[in-house]
This record gives structure tokens, sequence and C-alpha cells, in this order.
């Protein structure tokens, strides 16, 4: 067992520890923390499989940017000092019997086909990236560009207007 | 080096644990930690994938345009929860039954 694996097992360990305590906690807020722990997590992979770029944008955009935002929203959410941050669960048992049929699936999925061994990737990715972005991914580049600026001005305007009404 | 299949099988975990939030949370806010879950599930997918063929860092590149578009989803779904608590006080997925302009 080499020292990478060693270290894919435990962060793996951390990342599932991590999700199963945003899915299954009682309150709001330690469900963000907990997924913030996640994403992280997630990050520490992404550098195992010597994917740099990756996981720098993953800490950038998730853990310092979404992140931020889940806890935004909790927080202007739930009403402060009058009633808890207690999150409540519903459907349960047809969201299990749908998850053990996914999960089953996947499983399968995962079994069954020959999935191609993996190869050992070069670490510093970040330049080719960048150089696909503008050579062969131009097009869906320049498209998400125009996406998040339409989803900036989407995102003023649905806010703004609750903002008028009161 | 990590085998794509055990990359794979963290993936279909967390997918499903995602998938497990997104159904069964009331609070909306929660529901979305859950497709925050299923996204990173899928990036996981597309860095093992990554692997088969690590030259052309197609599945990193994919990988990216995916954490965009979370960040981008993440934007307009704060919005809407925002606006949802306005007209109904609360961010219970199932209270928000009407349709009303």
């Amino acid at each position: 067992m080499t020292p990478t694996y060693l270290a894919f097992v435990v962060m793996s360990a951390w990342v599932l520890a991590a999700a199963l305590y945003v899915v299954f906690t009682r309150n709001v807020v330690r469900a963000a923390y907990a997924l913030l722990a996640a994403l992280f997590g997630v990050a520490v992979l992404y550098v195992l499989c010597s994917a740099d770029f990756l996981a720098a944008v993953q800490v950038l955009i998730y853990v310092g940017g979404v992140n931020i935002l889940i806890i935004f929203g909790v927080m202007l959410t739930e009403h402060m000092g009058k009633v808890s941050f207690r999150l409540v669960s519903f459907n349960l048992r047809p969201a299990l019997v749908t998850c053990v049929l996914i999960g089953a699936a996947l499983a399968l999925g995962l079994w069954v086909y020959p999935w191609s061994p993996a190869r050992d990737s070069e670490a510093p990715t970040a330049a080719r990236i960048g150089e696909l972005f503008l050579t062969k991914y131009l097009l869906p580049f320049e498209v998400a560009s125009v996406l998040l600026l339409v989803v900036l001005i989407g995102a003023v305007a649905v806010a703004r207007k609750e903002v008028r009404d009161e | 080096m990590i085998p794509t299949t055990h990359l794979l099988a963290v993936g279909a975990a967390m997918f499903v644990l995602g998938l497990f939030a997104l159904l069964t949370r009331r609070n909306a806010v929660a529901a979305f930690m859950g497709i925050e879950l299923m996204l990173n599930a899928a990036n996981l997918n597309f860095v093992a994938f990554n692997q088969a063929r690590p030259e052309a860092l197609d599945g990193q590149v994919a990988a990216v345009f995916v954490i965009m578009l979370a960040a981008a989803e993440f934007a307009v779904a704060l919005a809407l929860v925002l606006s949802l608590y306005q007209t109904f006080r609360s961010v219970n997925l199932d209270e928000a039954d009407e349709m009303k302009g």
C-alpha cells in the first residue's frame, strides 16, 4: 500500500463521514460547516489525483464562495433567536428506496464495466488547462462567461424584487 | 496512483448521500447542500476518468466547467430561496405549494 493510496483511504473516509453528517444532522448550521469539511476533503482527493489546478479552484470557489453563500442563505432565512435551526426530514421511506436502487445501479455499473486502468498523470496542469480553454474549449468558455453575466443580472433582479416589496 | 474504480466508488457513495439529502430535507438550503454533494461526486468521477487519458486533460476541464456552473446555480438558488422566504415566510419546500403570481 503506497502512501498515496493510504492518504486516499483516509481522505475518502473523511469526505464520506462529513457527507453523512450533512445528510443526517438536525442542525442546518452544522450541516453547512460539515459540507465545508466535505468539499475541502474533495479538494485533497483532487490533489491525490494530481489535479492541482482543480484542487485550487475547488478551494477558491466551493470552500470560499459557495459555502459562504450557503451560510448566508441559512442565516438570512432562519428566524434568528425565534425558531431554532432545526432540520426536519420527510419522505424518508420513498427516498430510501430510491437511493438504494440508484446506489445498486451505480455499484453494478462499477462492478460490471471494464474501466480502463488509471495512468500516472504529471502534476502541473494549470498551464495546459489554460491552453485548452483558449483553443479547444474556447466556445464553451465564452458561453460560460455569458452565462455568468446572465446569472449575475438574474440573481440581482430576483433578489431585488423582494426587497422592493417590503 | 489511485485505481479508477475506487475513486468511482467514493463518488457513487457521495452521490447517493447527496440524493438522499435532496429527497428528504424540507429546508430548501439543506436540499441544495445535497445538490452540491451530488455535483462534487460527479466531479470526482470526471477526475477519475481523466486518469485514463491524463495527457488529454478533458476530464479536468469538464470538472472546471461543472464547478463554474455550480457556483452560478447556487447564486440563482440563493436569490430564489430569499424570494421564497419573503413570500411564504418559510423555506420549507412542502409549504411552498401555491403558484399565484
